[in-house]
């Protein structure tokens, strides 16, 4: 029985950053930094006019300090203050806009929902504390193994709460449906920031107390949990990819494309849970690939939802039909967009690939029938995001008629796009590097570096057998057409642009719509829609509630009243008049007697 | 003892009872100096103590009286003062927040108040509620609970008196006198448990009732400690006590945050925790009898069941708000019953909810006072879009709700944390309590959340188009007690970990 | 020669021999048919002989922009490096494992190089054939990776020349012989032939994703087109129907197995008229249902 809590001073010294850590904690810097960077000009836009820029950067610093110190907790109780800090810091932030209804109205459920699950990650810290007797993560392994043996089914109730917790605030379905809502009303800066890198904090959670935990105290529960975390997580990808392709709204498509993408990481941590007592090395390759893949995405994400939020500087909207033809209008945007939309497509030799392809090795080498299936709805997946990133780019960029004019955005918002461009290339360039870096922060003994294959050059992914780089991949690409040129003869000029033939007469555009959220009615109309979206309804009491409670009505109403009474008929008999008084105490004074005689006798 | 703690605790209860009468007779444009001036005193005094003697504690015993000496045959102390850790948790939050509703108050109170417009002459406002600081700082230092009764039963008298103030308001009168007959009502029960305690055992001392229980008359100790249930329960507005409380909202904002939130309310729930730790932990032999703590848990839960259940219908903010309040006071009721379970953390996360509770209460209500005076209503149905017009009161009641419902870094979360802690380490039944406080605080925070964006957010409606500034005075008060809901947990958490369970503390 | 020589040589001569062979089969493809209808038909070499002529012809296009210029050659790249990972005479000196993963995803990227021509510019017919290019792959992508996938599991690795030794060794299984039908049916899906080219239905869409295009850009797309079907079909023959040959005749075996397989998807083409989007749909369903037979065999180890 623990009988106080910790001191203050104390409490507040318990910080670490582990190798995990860090894998969180610089994407976590970067990204406020480079968001911090695009947010003055883009703040300074008619709609945010009338917001204060002062509660924007304190929220702001709170939300960046939040993070960091959700990740750099050593603690279980300074983990969920932090946790919590971070939600208030992010829905001060998702409710900038305060003058809009839906904005208000998305940061209200993204709130509500976090808390609430956040309320169930408050019970689990209790009832680990109540059974480790100490609030350390030095003593997590040990109290989860105690649990494993004493009170198994604490444990499961335990790790129900953490799952629950952590897939709210990573965004599984359905827990994440605050995704599609929040994301898209925030300013664009603090969407870039939700999405490259909060909803990889839920997912932290997950690796820090299933993975790092768990694994290494109870490997046969992490692995029966690590089915439930894949299911969440291929039924996360596949259905936030079809819900992007249906999106006609650039930042819902990009919320949906961060459901699908945190799904993919979800798979390959449950992946290497379930993995890790029978297949060390191919659990290895799916963690990697799952923190490849986070690492990727944190800042292909993070661009995109930067590329939206210049894309709607310039034309006011967020509809994909409102733009179009703006590739030479907005050439450093259009760029940038080019490479994070191949990014997550997953073209090789771009980063998705890699992680995606290390987390599908990972699963179909396995022989796993379930996780086999996996592997191919990771497939699906893939192919989902290719749609809705091309829907994406030739939507914003390509189709539609050219727009003249030079809209490129202000030089700090261009600069912020192009730091994150770079940074893609580096790390899809050089993968061995970053997966060499990542697998130090794999935990041990059951991740560890034991099992890292040699021959890991900064070029080369090296898997269980054989090598695989990307560069190879590119260059036999620029080969194939260097060859074709040859063949097929130098250009003489270059083809000439006409206007689009319609039938025999050259029509105007306007004859010929070309809407972006057309381009997939026909996939809509086959497929159906997959992705009902959680509504709150008024919460009501039943009518009958409040009477019955109604203490008054029942008890003291009445009590009063006959006190009332009692003294309104004492008042009668105080009439005023001598002779009646006279009667009542000859009255009183008979009876007095009467009783008396009884009495004695 | 030393002169120090006599002239503290002497000035304690005496500068306000001074400050009092001063400011009824002074004259009226010197009313809101003198009233801030002693409240800014009290308060030093008071954070002064408890630095000095908090943790170490301290105590003043004043003797007895000779006819009860002569009647049992043997000393009897009956007065006293101390100071320890759990007094200085209330102590603070009674002398902290007052500082701040008294500067409201002094700008509240008046001809600019749009919704009840009152007269410029604050005197005898300020008589009633400097005396009631006294009885409040006297009662949470008393030693004994026959002194306790007496401070106990001038705090009625002030909550009459102050929830009457609008003489003209529909329904002020009758509310005040309702609240009169309840919470006397309540203190007759306490006070038949105090005399019957004193015949019977020959002392009043807080941890008579656990050793009438060790001593075999656990029949009478349960009935005793019944009646004394009753008295905290009529004063901290629970169940079957709990109506006088939203109807007491006819009173000034200022009151309504500082005796109905932050201090007089707290007054039941802190006699049930003073006994509960003088008593230890239940089992036999020790503590108080297991049927008593049963009850006081189930009646604390049921409360909370009751309150949270009918914050649905509330169109009036003040009233939603009078509801919130007697579940966070159950909380503390229950946080006492499990501490009696035998969880001191239980108890001490009850200690500490006093304090951040009133703090983060206070700060609501003064928040919501603030719509009335400056839009004239308080519907939540006419307003809306007040943000732009009143920050600072949109940012207070934001923090309020916050530390009310238990979210960091505010002080309700610790607090909460504690408690809710101190539940699940006694299993079983207190993972179920645990579970039902979640739910609560979650509902609890949806619910302000969503009253919160109603108010605040959205397009201003006509009644707040037509508002008047703010005031400064209120603003400052609204900071004050934002601040205070922030450092909470610096001095709070040492203060309530020194709160421990058993026989003579 | 050493296997790092051998994997130089072949990134060399590799792309050129699939460019080459590629456009071939559209010629056979075409003379099958005429034969068919009672026609005599082109040559067997009438696709180099549209290459060039295409080749020479001026380029005019909907929007110039460097992703829209880029999208022919991405698409050829593509094909082409899928190709250059195929098993060839049982050989794969570039081969590692997993490739068959990039096999399949290459030649998805290569047909969204295709849609992403016809969704630039402002040309409604393209656009339309675009989406519905991507609506197929959608469909028939799940189909065939799920048959290769069924093979994998079989064959515990997912290296295509393993997948092939495999096959070789322990003969065609109950799983192997399903999921082989489901990947030749699903075939002409993912080749786009008739009767599943609606995304170019000619009388509907006047060309489809591709109708903007012409001259040296939509050359180029015709090629990554032809070496598409090649590839598709060598690797499902590779995978499925493996030879026992090796180095020269097996490369011969193989290309004849080929010629077999891509002849009677040609027939079939001719056979039977196009497929409306949702008649499409269904039968891929149907496919991919007998897909999961498969892998329900080979998952209890038939």
């Amino acid at each position: 029985m623990v009988t106080a809590l910790p001191p203050l001073a104390q409490l507040l010294a318990q910080w670490r950053l582990d190798a995990l850590g860090a894998a969180f904690a610089i994407p976590t810097v970067v990204l406020v930094v480079v968001a911090a960077v695009y947010a003055p000009p883009y703040l300074a836009q008619e709609r945010y006019r009338s917001e204060s820029p002062r509660r924007f950067w304190l929220a702001y610093a709170l939300f960046a300090a939040g993070m960091l110190a959700a990740v750099a907790a050593w603690d279980l109780l300074l983990f969920v203050a932090s946790w919590e800090v971070m939600t208030l810091a992010s829905y001060v932030l998702v409710a900038h806009e305060t003058s809009e209804a839906g904005a208000t109205r998305a940061a209200f459920k993204y709130f509500v929902m976090t808390h609430a699950a956040s309320a169930c990650l408050l019970l689990a810290v209790m009832l680990l504390w109540a059974e480790g007797g100490a609030l350390g993560f030095d003593g997590l392994r040990t109290t989860l193994a105690a649990l494993a043996a004493d009170r198994p089914l604490l444990l499961h109730v335990v790790l129900g709460l953490l799952f629950i917790a952590f897939a709210t605030k990573a965004g599984l379905y359905p827990l994440g449906d605050w995704l599609p809502d929040a994301h898209p009303a925030a300013p664009a800066p603090v969407s870039a920031v939700l999405s490259g890198i909060m909803v990889k904090i839920g997912l932290y959670g997950f690796v820090r107390f299933f993975v790092w935990g768990l694994a290494a105290a109870a490997p046969a529960v992490a692995a029966a949990w690590g089915y439930p975390l894949a299911a969440a997580g291929i039924v996360s990808a596949v259905l936030g990819g079809f819900a992007a392709c249906a999106a006609g709204d650039t930042k819902v498509l990009l919320a949906y494309s961060s459901i699908a993408q945190s799904g993919l990481i979800a798979l390959g941590i449950g992946a290497g849970l379930v993995l890790a007592p029978q297949h060390p090395a191919l659990a290895q390759l799916a963690l990697l690939g799952a923190l490849f893949h986070t690492v990727s995405d944190a800042a292909v994400k993070a661009l995109l939802f930067l590329v939206a939020g210049s894309l709607q500087y310039r034309t006011g909207s967020r509809r994909l039909d409102a733009m179009g033809g703006l590739f030479h209008a907005m050439p450093v945007t259009a760029w940038t967009a080019l490479a994070a939309c191949l990014a997550i497509a997953g073209f090789p030799p771009l980063t998705a690939f890699t992680g995606k392809w290390l987390m599908l090795q990972g699963t179909v080498l396995s022989g796993s029938a379930l996780l086999v299936g996996a592997g191919i709805a990771l497939l699906v997946a893939s192919v989902l995001s290719i749609l809705y990133a091309l829907k994406f780019f030739s939507g914003a960029f390509l189709a539609g008629p050219v727009r003249a004019g030079a809209l490129e955005v202000p030089a700090a918002m261009a600069g912020a796009q192009v730091a994150l461009a770079v940074i893609i290339l580096a790390l899809s360039v050089t993968p061995g590097l970053w997966l060499g870096l990542l697998s130090g922060a794999l935990p041990g003994p059951t991740f560890g570096a034991a099992a890292v294959p040699s021959g890991w050059g900064v070029f080369a992914v090296g898997p269980v057998t054989g090598s695989y780089a990307p560069l190879l991949l590119v260059v036999a690409g620029a080969w194939t057409c260097g060859l074709a040129m040859v063949a097929i003869g130098r250009r003489r000029k270059a083809p000439r642009a006409v206007r689009t033939w319609m039938g025999g007469s050259a029509l105007g555009a306007s004859l010929a719509p070309v809407s972006a959220s057309g381009f997939f009615v026909p996939m809509r109309e086959q497929m159906g829609g997959a992705y009902a979206g959680l509504r709150f309804h008024a919460v009501r009491m039943p009518a009958w509630v409040v009477p019955s409670v109604n203490v008054d009505r029942w008890v003291f109403g009445p009590a009063v009243r006959a006190g009332l009474g009692v003294g309104a008929a004492l008042q009668r008999m105080h009439t005023g008049t001598a002779h009646r008084y006279i009667i009542w105490q000859l009255l009183g004074a008979a009876a007095l007697i009467t009783l008396l005689f009884v009495v004695r006798a | 003892m030393s002169d120090a703690v006599v002239w503290g605790f002497l000035l304690l209860v005496l500068v306000p009872l001074a400050g009092a009468l001063l400011v009824r007779a002074a004259p009226r444009r010197a009313a809101d100096t003198i009233a801030i001036a002693t409240a800014l005193v009290v308060a030093v005094v008071a954070v002064w103590m408890v630095a000095a003697y908090g943790i170490r504690g301290a105590s003043l015993p004043l003797g007895g009286l000779a006819v009860v000496d002569r009647v049992l045959a043997h000393p009897v102390a009956l007065f006293g003062f101390r100071l320890d850790a759990l007094a200085s948790l209330v102590l603070l939050a009674n002398a902290l927040i007052g500082v701040a509703c008294v500067i409201y108050a002094s700008a509240y109170v008046g001809p600019k108040n749009r919704e009840i417009p009152a007269s410029d002459d604050r005197r005898s406002f300020y008589f009633w509620l400097l005396l009631f600081v006294g009885a409040m700082s006297g009662l949470v230092t008393s030693a004994t609970l026959l002194q306790l009764f007496l401070f106990w039963e001038i705090t009625t008298l002030c909550s009459w008196a102050l929830i009457g103030y609008y003489q003209e308001e529909h329904g002020a009168l009758a509310a005040a006198y309702k609240a009169f007959l309840m919470t006397g009502g309540g203190s007759l029960a306490l006070l038949a448990s105090v005399i019957i305690l004193l015949a019977v055992t020959g002392s009043v001392d807080f941890g008579a009732l656990a050793q009438l229980s060790a001593g075999g008359r656990a029949g009478l100790a349960t009935v005793l400690c019944v009646l004394l249930f009753v008295g905290a329960w009529a004063k901290s507005g629970q169940v079957p006590f709990h109506t006088w409380l939203p109807d007491a909202m006819v009173a000034p904002s200022p009151v309504s945050a500082y005796l109905h939130a932050a201090s007089m309310v707290n007054a039941g729930a802190y006699l049930l925790l003073r006994v509960v730790t003088a008593s230890g932990a239940t089992g036999p032999g020790t503590g108080l009898p297991s049927g008593a703590v049963t009850l006081a848990l189930v009646m604390g839960v049921l409360t909370l069941v009751v309150a949270v259940a009918q914050f649905s219908y509330q169109t009036d903010l003040k009233r939603l708000l009078a509801l919130s309040t007697i579940a966070g006071l159950s909380y503390v009721f229950i946080g006492a019953a499990l501490g009696a379970a035998g969880s001191p953390l239980a108890a001490q996360g009850g200690a500490l909810h006093i304090l951040a509770h009133g703090a983060g209460k206070g700060l609501l209500f003064l928040a919501a006072g603030t719509l009335s005076y400056a839009c004239g209503t308080r519907r939540i149905a006419d307003l809306s879009g007040v943000l732009r017009r009143q920050p600072v009161a949109a940012v207070g009641f934001l923090v309020g709700a916050l530390t009310v419902t238990g979210v960091p870094p505010f002080a309700g979360f610790w607090s909460k944390f504690t408690l809710i802690s101190g539940a699940v380490q006694l299993g079983g039944t207190g993972v179920l309590v645990a579970v039902v406080l979640l739910l609560e605080s979650v509902f609890a925070f949806a619910w302000f959340l969503w009253v919160g964006h109603r108010v605040f957010l959205g397009t201003p409606s006509p009644a707040v188009e037509a508002s008047s500034p703010p005031s400064r005075a209120m603003d400052l008060a609204l900071i004050l007690l934002m601040v205070l809901c922030l450092a909470v947990p610096l001095a709070g958490l040492p203060l309530a970990s020194a709160i421990g369970l058993g026989p003579g503390r | 020669m050493s296997p790092a020589l051998g994997a130089v040589v072949w990134l060399l001569l590799g792309p050129a021999l699939v460019l080459a062979a590629g456009p071939w089969l559209d010629g056979f493809g075409r003379r099958v048919r005429a034969r068919l209808e009672s026609r005599r038909g082109p040559p067997m070499v009438q696709g180099y002989l549209d290459l060039a002529k295409l080749a020479t012809k001026e380029g005019l296009v909907a929007v110039t922009n460097p992703v829209t210029a880029a999208a022919p050659w991405v698409a050829l790249a593509a094909a082409v490096t899928a190709g250059v990972l195929v098993p060839l005479g049982g050989a794969t000196p570039l081969g590692f494992a997993g490739d068959m993963v990039v096999v399949l995803y290459l030649l998805g990227v290569s047909a969204a190089a295709v849609a992403l021509g016809g969704a630039s510019g402002a040309s409604a017919y393209g656009f339309l054939g675009a989406s519905r290019e991507l609506l197929l792959l959608l469909l028939v992508e799940p189909v065939v990776a799920g048959a290769f996938l069924v093979v994998g599991l079989q064959a515990g690795t997912f290296r295509l020349g393993g997948m092939a030794a495999w096959e070789l060794a322990h003969g065609p299984t109950v799983a192997s012989v399903l999921a082989g039908v489901a990947a030749g049916v699903a075939l002409l899906a993912y080749l786009g032939r008739v009767p599943f080219d609606l995304s170019e239905a000619e009388q509907e869409l006047t060309g489809g994703a591709l109708v903007e295009f012409g001259g040296r850009p939509l050359a180029l797309f015709r090629w990554a087109l032809f070496t598409r079907w090649l590839v598709a079909a060598w690797v499902v023959v590779e995978v499925f129907v493996p030879t026992p040959l090796r180095g020269p005749a097996g490369a011969a075996a193989s290309a004849g197995l080929v010629v077999v397989l891509f002849g009677v998807l040609s027939v079939l083409s001719t056979l039977i008229a196009r497929l409306r989007i949702d008649q499409a749909r269904v039968f891929l369903v149907q496919i991919g249902l007998l897909m999961l037979f498969a892998f329900t065999f080979a998952v209890m180890g038939a």
